[in-house]
């Protein structure tokens, strides 16, 4: 979608729109056009409202589909989504990556969480490849995910690792589910909330267990300029403020940020499920992911702080293994150690 | 001349990245595009999704510096494609 139409002011399109001296099929284009400028602006929120509503009825639409269609569509370089449709014949080594691991993260989230796609209702997981020029980034646009090919320098293609992919998936079951917004607290833990069911995915998909990973993010995707810097990843877990991350963050609450950028803070609870799931021991998968998964499917919360997820995922822990108090005892550990009491 | 200063930030990486661009090297459309963004009472709302990059765009002529949050989807390629990451 090109938005190049949205630039100029509602006021102006309005104005035109009532300019009588204008042909009477140019007033109807710009009313058209400013009407449109007001359904941009509330996209954002309609993605997550439309998102939420799902909720209510999830129970009945489930069995709709059994698993989510993962098709990939190929940008070539363009920045409008979702692109060309790539042939189910296509030997494009992105393509096949980015469908196959994205069909690989909805079978994670069905076999370790009982979780039918984004939505829990089978939606169809689009995958666009090639965006952009020399696109250093990856994202999820409220409908899809979309991957560049990176600048071949510091980066490269995004569909390399995995737990990028893992990421970017997660935003939409976050989306359909907690509703976190993207500023403060809660977009810190909306970026760590990706961070944490990526990392996930790739130990589950990898057989290791917690102390056997590397809870490395990006490691995959750093191009060889990072590298002959020292710079092995762009986020560790274990050690956010780590001199090999390229984008070091605060290991704990005392180096909280304010105002900072989603992907500063979230190092606070990125290390906490870190500390959690290497006192409980195991996969990773089977209960720290548990507990954490469970605080973010108890409802939508979009301005949630670091202490009400806390809060979730002490509940969580109790409710889910009143049998076992190691792992209460390590989501308790893990907050203690970021300072989140 | 005027001269656009434009600072990134976000996206999934979350590295910054920074660059500038004389006014004169732009098209027509994109100092047409540019001169609306600064037109604007309000500042245009984020991209949807998240990971989506949001760039800083300063515009420095003689009569002072008028600065805004502009939504990747709102910026110019000319002016995104602009931008350089530092490896710190």
């Amino acid at each position: 979608m090109t938005c190049s139409c949205f630039i100029v002011p509602k006021s102006v399109l309005d104005r035109f729109a009532a300019d009588a001296s204008l042909p009477a099929d140019s007033r109807e284009a710009f009313a058209a056009t400013a009407s449109l400028e007001t359904v941009w602006r509330t996209l954002r929120s309609a993605h997550t409202e439309a998102s939420q509503s799902r909720l209510a009825i999830a129970p009945i639409v489930t069995t709709l589909a059994a698993a989510p269609a993962t098709p990939v569509f190929d940008c070539n370089s363009s920045t409008s989504l979702p692109g060309t449709a790539l042939p189910s014949t296509s030997t494009d080594a992105t393509g096949k990556r980015a469908g196959g691991e994205a069909a690989a993260v909805a079978q994670f989230y069905k076999d370790c969480f009982g979780r039918n796609s984004v939505d829990n209702a089978g939606k169809t997981l689009v995958s666009s490849i090639h965006y952009g020029a020399k696109y250093n980034n990856a994202f999820w646009n409220g409908s899809q995910m979309a991957y560049g090919d990176g600048d071949g320098n510091i980066f490269i293609d995004f569909t390399l690792s995995n737990d990028v992919i893992g990421h970017e998936l997660t935003h939409g079951v976050t989306q359909y589910t907690l509703g976190l917004g993207y500023t403060n607290q809660a977009g810190a833990l909306n970026e760590a909330i990706s961070d944490v069911f990526g990392t996930m995915f790739r130990q589950w998909q990898g057989g290791q267990a917690v102390t056997a990973a590397d809870w490395l993010i990006g490691s995959g995707i750093m191009g060889p300029a990072a590298k002959a810097k020292g710079y092995n990843c762009l986020r560790d877990m274990a050690h956010p403020d780590a001199g090999h991350c390229l984008s070091a963050q605060p290991a704990d609450f005392a180096h909280y940020v304010p105002g900072g950028d989603p992907h500063v803070n979230s190092g606070i609870p990125n290390r906490a499920f870190y500390l959690m799931a290497m006192a409980i021991g195991g996969n990773s998968w089977e209960k720290t992911g548990k507990v954490w998964y469970a605080a973010l499917t108890a409802g939508s919360s979009p301005k949630m702080s670091f202490k009400a997820f806390a809060k979730r995922t002490r509940a969580a822990a109790k409710q889910l293994f009143p049998a076992d108090p190691t792992v209460l005892a390590g989501v308790n550990a893990g907050w203690k150690g970021v300072g989140v009491a | 001349m005027d001269r656009l200063k434009i600072e990134r930030r976000g996206g999934f990486t979350g590295l910054p990245a920074r660059g500038e661009v004389e006014t004169a090297s732009l098209s027509a459309a994109d100092l047409a595009s540019v001169e609306a963004l600064f037109r604007r009472k309000t500042p245009p709302p984020p991209s949807p999704g998240a990971d989506r990059f949001i760039f800083s765009l300063s515009r420095h002529r003689e009569s002072g510096v008028q600065t805004m949050d502009v939504p990747e989807h709102l910026l110019p390629a000319a002016l995104a494609g602009a931008v350089k990451e530092e490896l710190p």
